[in-house]
């Protein structure tokens, strides 16, 4: 396979914040202890009135951009979501348009699973490694938090976010080493034709897991590294889903990773489950601090969909993105907090009445 | 309902997917125009020149930083558009894009007390709204990138 | 050899009663019907059909959800089959028509002119949409601004720039209007207890009263105005002008290109509305006075826009409106310019499309000595000043009675 990996990468993630006592309190449908330490995960990022999948795909991709102006040189561009905001109309294209990419550029939306942003990466691999593409932008995006009902178990842990990262095969910070991919057809999660919330098909718990989450990318992961000769002592970090802190060190551990390893990517206590740009910006606070020649283990997971495993080597390029654009760290301490209500009311989720509101009635 | 949105019952003028698709440079880039015979720039994009009356304009990306010179925050909500009920105190500004062109836009994503004439702002994209025989539109808003002193942001 | 253009007199007046408040029980055929009837019977011996020409204002088609309405109006009056001439101009509309109506007169084809606004609002849940809609739509209106953000941005910035730190201007201003609103018996406010001046200390205090209502005022020439007035007021000066709707365009006023008053500062035009400095620059021109000459004069009063409209019109210095105000010079016995005498937007009531027609009858009133309690002592020489949508259309009027020496 030709030399491919990423040339710059960004992140974008919400403002807003909910601390997920207030959850809890209001719905008493789980124990504080089970979300906040076991899973550890004290924040979720809330949905503002004026954002979606798109705008954080947007603004991930300037961040992108800010980091190695190359948005000239892109003839391809993938989008992974399952949270798109249409069921019929894509948004790459719109999303295209406001990044003033090309109209001669091959854009393509992959969707329906929480693991599309790496998808939308395996995709762009081939075009470039096959040069069919010079420079493609990938862009793992989601909005978990709009389509999450209230009082749902997963509710504590529903955010939004985006990923971006440009893969080309010159000027590379990170090289792909390879790439596995498990799939499967587990309904372990779904969201139907014309619903607005997705629900779990299985019962929450350490079975779900064993047939999904884990056995996934467990198996992805260990047939990336067989092929590759490589073992978990190889690799300085391991990225991995993030549904919660607990699912990432989860997945680490059955792959014999430790925990040291895999800190560095886990930003999910504070701000939650980011569906699609999960891995993605996992991926991306470990380029914040990455050195060169430190390898990186990536595996996502979807719901309903499986596993994806890529594996990375840091160049010694890697440092001529630093300080340009905002770091993940900076995202999660640019924040506000809103309280339920408010996230009730942003998000869009009270019953509303048909006729608009105002007040000179 | 898949989106739970709500549907007008009662409205006037309604959002177009055909017109939201020809300003969708204008909402999502700052593209407005200039003027090839005096060099004059506008925003919103124009059709004729309003210094020389020259029809021979381009089009012209505006930059997405500026300064703000007006502001309002305002916390009634009578009278607001349907689609921005919710999105309450409603902050509009004046801003002067950074090649002279002024432009009215929201701030978001920033603390109340930080918006104030003379702080200078960066363009993000933001979800607009939609009506029921449209799509989403999207379009410009602006956040505070470094604090401005309570001056006249001249 | 062409033919000067005629000197214009209004001989009849009429309007609703409270324009602030929503009348169910009327449509707004009723609204314009009463006006109208109003102002023909306030002219000796005119016969409805004896309209050669009409003009009408009001929002628009869309807002009322009455479309063609020239023909409608002609029916409605029973004057079918004179012409009827629809503006929509927002609030500045009824200013708008007198103006179409004294050319109707001037050019001298027609003899006598019906001019009319109203604003029927309160059928429609949505209206305060509707209304919203009079701007650059693909740019603001879609983005979720309304009309008071553009009111309320700039005088933000006016009451800083000028350096006013609190809203005592704004409680001299709604007093002053409540006081005029409470000696005229047509007023919203009309015998309703006068709200404490303290309790307007605030930015609400300078929101109009929005309602329903209608205007209408007959227009002649000159040499015809004996046959049917005793007290004719001449309108000396009228204009209308035109420019972008767009908020940020105030700032420095870019669509006027080289039209730009002279003499004027960039920083001075972001509080202000220069097209109502051309508008007035013109009025004052065509009646050859200056603002010495103002007795009285009505302004469209919403937020600070009082504050702007005084500057603009000449009556004070940039930035000194506000203080005008606090001085107690709009009183009648402040020793200046009285001002909305009849109570205006925020107490006679504001019926968006009957504004500008509203603010010229009352100058009319004054000019005959009419206005009693509320009287300017020797009116002679009145202005009123309109403005519609974001300053969008800015209308200036200048009237004068027989006893002002040309």
């Amino acid at each position: 396979m030709n030399k491919v990996g990423i040339v710059s990468y960004g992140a974008a993630l919400p403002r807003r914040r909910l601390n997920v006592d207030e959850i809890i309190d209001l719905w008493k449908n789980t124990a504080p202890d089970l979300v906040k330490e076991t899973q550890g995960v004290t924040e979720r990022g809330v949905l503002g009135f004026d954002e979606d999948s798109n705008t954080f795909a947007v603004a991930a991709a300037k961040q992108a951009f800010k980091r190695k102006a190359v948005e000239q040189d892109i003839d391809t561009f993938y989008y992974g979501t399952c949270t798109n905001p249409y069921d019929s109309r894509p948004s790459a294209t719109m999303v295209a348009e406001a990044l003033d990419l090309d109209y001669f550029t091959k854009v393509m939306d992959i969707q329906f699973s929480t693991k599309s942003g790496t998808t939308a990466l395996i995709g762009a691999m081939g075009m470039v490694a096959s040069e069919l593409s010079q420079k493609t932008l990938v862009i793992g995006a989601d909005t978990i938090n709009r389509h999450t009902a209230p009082g749902d178990l997963l509710e504590p842990y529903a955010s939004a976010g985006a990923g971006a990262l440009v893969i080309g095969q010159s000027d590379l910070v990170a090289e792909i080493d390879g790439v596995e991919s498990h799939s499967y057809d587990l309904s372990d999660g779904f969201r139907v034709e014309g619903e607005r919330y997705i629900r779990s098909g299985m019962l929450l718990g350490s079975a779900k897991n064993e047939v999904g989450l884990y056995a996934q990318t467990v198996a992805a992961a260990t047939r990336l590294m067989e092929r590759l000769g490589t073992a978990a002592a190889d690799y300085t970090y391991g990225v991995f889903q993030q549904n919660t802190p607990a699912t990432a060190y989860g997945i680490g551990k059955q792959l014999g990773f430790q925990k040291s390893q895999v800190e560095p990517s886990v930003y999910a206590g504070e701000i939650g489950d980011i569906g699609s740009a999960s891995a993605l910006v996992g991926l991306a606070k470990v380029l914040d601090q990455a050195k060169p020649g430190e390898k990186i283990l990536m595996v996502s997971y979807g719901f309903g969909s499986g596993a994806d495993a890529i594996s990375l080597t840091v160049t010694d390029m890697i440092d001529t993105l630093r300080g340009k654009g905002k770091t993940v760290d900076q995202l999660l301490t640019d924040k506000t907090m809103v309280d339920y209500k408010a996230a009730m009311k942003s998000e869009y989720k009270y019953i509303r009445h048909a006729y608009p509101l105002n007040a000179y009635l | 309902m898949s989106t739970e949105f709500q549907e007008q019952i009662y409205r006037h003028t309604t959002a177009s997917c055909t017109r939201s698709w020809r300003e969708r440079r204008g909402r999502y880039l700052l593209e407005g125009t200039r003027c090839k015979e005096c060099g004059a720039v506008h925003f919103p994009r124009r059709t004729v020149c309003s210094t020389c009356n020259s029809r021979n304009l381009e089009h012209c990306q505006h930059p997405a930083t500026g300064t703000i010179v007006m502001v309002n925050i305002c916390w009634q909500a009578t009278g607001v558009h349907f689609g921005y009920g919710e999105n309450i105190p409603r902050i509009s500004t004046v801003i002067r894009l950074d090649d002279g062109v002024t432009i009215l836009a929201e701030v978001t994503d920033t603390e109340l007390d930080k918006i104030v004439a003379g702080a200078r702002v960066e363009m993000v994209l933001k979800k607009l709204h939609r009506e029921s025989n449209s799509t989403w539109m999207y379009g410009y808003k602006f956040v505070v990138i470094e604090g401005g002193e309570s001056g006249d942001g001249e | 050899m062409t033919e000067k253009l005629k000197r214009v007199a209004i001989v009849g007046i009429g309007s609703t009663t409270k324009p602030g408040n929503i009348h169910p029980f009327l449509s707004w055929k009723e609204l314009v019907a009463d006006a109208a009837y109003e102002a023909i019977q306030d002219v000796r011996g005119l016969k409805p059909r004896d309209i050669d020409g009409a003009v009408i204002a009001y929002h628009g088609e869309g807002v009322n959800e009455q479309g063609g309405i020239g023909g409608s109006v002609a029916d409605l009056l029973g004057i079918a089959p004179a012409p009827v001439f629809p503006h929509s101009m927002n609030c500045s509309g009824s200013a708008v028509a007198l103006n179409t109506g004294w050319e109707m007169v001037a050019s001298g084809k027609y003899k006598r002119v019906l001019v009319m606004g109203f604003e029927k609002e309160g059928d429609n849940i949505n209206y305060t949409e509707n209304i919203n809609i009079s701007f650059d739509t693909e740019y603001d209106y879609m983005f979720g601004f309304r009309h008071r953000d553009g009111f309320e941005l700039m005088s933000n910035y006016y009451m800083k720039h000028y350096g006013y730190p609190d809203y005592k201007s704004y409680a001299a201003m709604s007093y002053a209007a409540h006081i005029y609103g409470r000696m005229n018996t047509k007023a919203s406010v009309y015998g309703k207890p006068m709200p404490t001046f303290e309790s307007l200390e605030t930015p609400n205090s300078c929101f109009s009263m929005m309602g329903e209502g209608a205007a209408a005022a007959i227009l002649v020439p000159e040499e015809d105005a004996c046959l049917y007035t005793d007290t004719p007021v001449y309108i000396t000066g009228i204009s209308l002008a035109c420019t972008s709707h767009y908020i940020a365009h105030r700032v420095g006023e870019e669509p006027m290109g080289p039209a730009f008053p002279n003499g004027l500062k960039r920083e001075e035009t972001y509080g202000q509305s220069v097209a109502l400095i051309e508008a007035a620059r013109n009025a004052y021109d065509m009646a050859g006075i200056t603002t010495d000459d103002i007795d009285v004069a009505q302004v469209y009063d919403l937020t600070a826009g009082s504050f702007w409209f005084l500057d603009g019109l000449g009556i004070t210095e940039y930035g000194k409106g506000a203080q005008y105000f606090i001085d107690g010079k709009a009183m009648l016995d402040g020793g200046a310019i009285p001002i909305n005498t009849d109570g205006g937007n925020i107490a006679r009531g504001h019926a968006s499309g009957a504004d500008g027609l509203n603010q010229v009858i009352e100058n009319v009133v004054q000019l005959r000595g009419a206005a009693g309690i509320r009287q300017v002592k020797d009116a002679k020489c009145a202005v009123a000043a309109c403005v519609g949508s974001a300053f969008a259309h800015m209308t200036v009027v200048v009237m004068t009675n027989d006893n002002f020496n040309r």
